[in-house]
């Protein structure tokens, strides 16, 4: 038998305001990933293949899972547009789904298995294709001799049995019950990370706490966790991985998700924890904790991040070194380049936050506007914001702040604004289409590789380049 | 590169074996419009397709534009992994109808066809 696992995007979209970098399937609950959840049930049932379908960036997932032999199963993934239907996803994965049974799990839900139990009436032996249906969920079971290239998912009739359940995940206030139910009274039915010396406490790999740490079962505790003297934690608590708790803190009835930062002498009940939010998850409502010492993200790789920065304004002083005696001759005699200098604000972060920045603009190109533009100088005073850390010497494309341009911004996984550019990289003209499409490939794949591959020959290009080439670039800044 | 092209019905099937890269998304592009005289609806079958960076993906987005300005379209099959993992990254998959295989993506198009 095989599995074909699909959540529409509309089923997923609360979790962007709450958990904005986190891929749905990706979502842990107790500490594990959903989809793990959902690849456990199918090693458990006998199911040898299974595809995750997939309509929003994944890389994550992806080398997290990888082909799914790790959990003894053969796992796909497969890309669909979010607006398909699922007889339209069923046909274009129709090579995974034809020639065996097939279970569909339809829906963000949990699905509520228990370890030990490998029977489920709704996999028992039957001879008609049939379906469990819940909210906007469905799980589909297909027999291999109807399992043709195309099939109406509605017209398959309803199965009723109880004994096999499944809960949507489809707010914060479904997530946050799912968790304090599963970790109160289900801990037992699931294979949990951690390892557990008593039942109802979980403890990962690296934990470390003093003596004079309260703590009260049940309580999750994740890989890499440190809690700091006189902490009161528990019960109904799950702290997740790389997570540090400063002194004398009580948190009770709490989810604290990966990668965060608890101050000292806070007293956290009944609320959720991700990077710096503070989320209510009766009401929904949450804070943005600003001060560092409260709450706040640990971040990932920062000694390379801090290094690729260094460089950057190593490269950026040499440059503004080399270029400063240049630049002060063409400014010197701008007017007969026709050059003039102005301000503009532009974005630096995905949060919107802004600077003005400099820009030069040609009014008639002539011999020395144009060398001023090949020789690169109209780029001269950002070289000052890389040093002030504003902005990188390589990164995205700056922004200029317009609607449209936050529209753009909102589109793009992570926001680097950088003197030069991916395209700028590109000899030929790249269309509007394509920009996107490098800007994309940038934020998934930034390295300090690949950031000077592309200053040197974005160096080149451009003092190569023919002259409507670069005002062309130059104009894309200026005009959005 | 090599592309190959055929025709099944009033749909071009284009077969690229080998990278898509910088250094051949032009071919891509100026064969495409060749076979854009022939059909206006196409498979790009990536069974054998072995690498594609941002440039190749450049140039099947640009086919996909020319292809939808006579009312056409670009479907993909035989997505492989690390293809996929471009397409991923970059949401081209929003674009694209991508399909598990030619035989798939050949029903839906005589679908859009008929």
């Amino acid at each position: 038998m095989k599995c074909l696992i699909y959540c529409l995007p509309e089923q997923t979209h609360w979790l962007k305001e709450y958990f904005s970098d986190v891929q749905p399937y990706f979502l842990r609950i107790l500490n594990k990933p959903l989809l793990e959840y959902y690849i456990d049930f199918c090693t458990l049932v006998g199911i040898s293949e299974t595809r995750v379908i997939i309509n929003h960036s994944n890389t994550d997932l992806e080398s997290y899972f990888g082909d799914g032999t790790q959990w003894g199963i053969n796992l796909s993934y497969g890309l669909v547009k979010p607006d398909d239907s699922l007889n339209k996803i069923f046909l274009k994965n129709s090579s995974f789904c034809k020639d065996s049974d097939l279970l569909i799990i339809f829906g963000y839900d949990f699905l509520h298995y228990q370890k030990d139990k490998k029977t489920y009436p709704f996999l028992a032996k039957i001879n008609s294709d049939r379906k469990i249906t819940k909210e906007d969920s469905a799980i589909y079971f297909l027999k291999k001799e109807t399992n043709k290239f195309k099939i109406d998912l509605d017209k398959i009739p309803e199965f009723n049995k109880p004994g096999f359940f499944f809960t949507p995940i489809n707010n914060i206030q479904a997530y946050y019950a799912l968790s304090i139910n599963l970790i109160r009274d289900h801990q037992s039915d699931f294979v949990l990370p951690g390892y557990s010396n008593e039942n109802g406490v979980f403890l990962g790999k690296n934990v470390v706490y003093p003596k004079s740490v309260e703590t009260e079962k049940p309580l999750m505790l994740g890989d890499n966790v440190q809690i700091k003297s006189g902490c009161k934690i528990g019960p109904d608590t799950i702290i997740g991985n790389n997570v540090i708790v400063d002194f004398s803190t009580t948190i009770v009835k709490s989810i604290i998700y990966d990668l965060c930062y608890i101050g000292s002498d806070l007293e956290i009940i009944d609320k959720i924890i991700h990077k710096r939010k503070v989320i209510d998850p009766f009401t929904g409502e949450f804070t943005q904790i600003v001060d560092d010492f409260l709450v706040s993200d640990i971040q990932k790789n920062i000694m390379m991040k801090s290094f690729r920065r260094f460089v950057h304004s190593v490269i950026a002083l040499f440059l503004m070194i080399i270029g400063a005696i240049p630049y002060l001759f063409f400014l010197g005699i701008r007017g007969l380049g026709h050059l003039r200098r102005s301000r503009r604000l532009c974005y630096l972060t995905l949060n919107g936050d802004s600077k003005k920045l400099y820009y030069w603009r040609v009014m008639t190109p002539n011999f020395l506007s144009t060398l001023f533009f090949r020789l690169s100088l109209n780029k001269y005073p950002l070289y000052k914001n890389v040093l002030k850390k504003d902005i990188f010497l390589v990164g995205n494309r700056i922004l200029p702040q317009s609607s449209g341009a936050l529209m753009h911004l909102n589109k793009l996984p992570s926001y680097q604004p950088g003197v030069f550019d991916y395209s700028a990289m590109v000899s030929s003209k790249p269309s509007e289409f394509e920009i996107d499409i490098n800007e994309l490939y940038y934020c998934n794949n930034y390295s300090l590789k690949l950031d000077l591959k592309i200053f040197f020959r974005a160096l080149f290009n451009r003092f190569f380049s023919v002259w409507s080439r670069i005002v062309e670039d130059e104009s894309r800044f200026i005009e959005e | 590169m090599t592309i190959e092209f055929k025709k099944d019905g009033k749909t071009g099937i284009i077969k690229i074996i080998g990278r898509l890269d910088a250094a051949n998304a032009r071919e891509l592009k100026e064969k495409f419009q060749s076979y854009l005289e022939e059909v206006i609806f196409f498979i790009m079958d990536f069974s054998e397709l072995e690498f594609i960076d941002s440039t190749g993906l450049g140039a099947i987005i640009s086919s996909l534009k020319h292809s939808s300005e006579l009312n056409g379209d670009v479907y993909i099959a035989n997505l492989q992994p690390k293809p996929r993992m471009v397409f991923n990254i970059t949401r081209a998959h929003k674009v694209f109808e991508v399909f598990d295989d030619v035989e798939a993506a050949l029903i839906a198009i005589k679908e859009i066809q008929n």
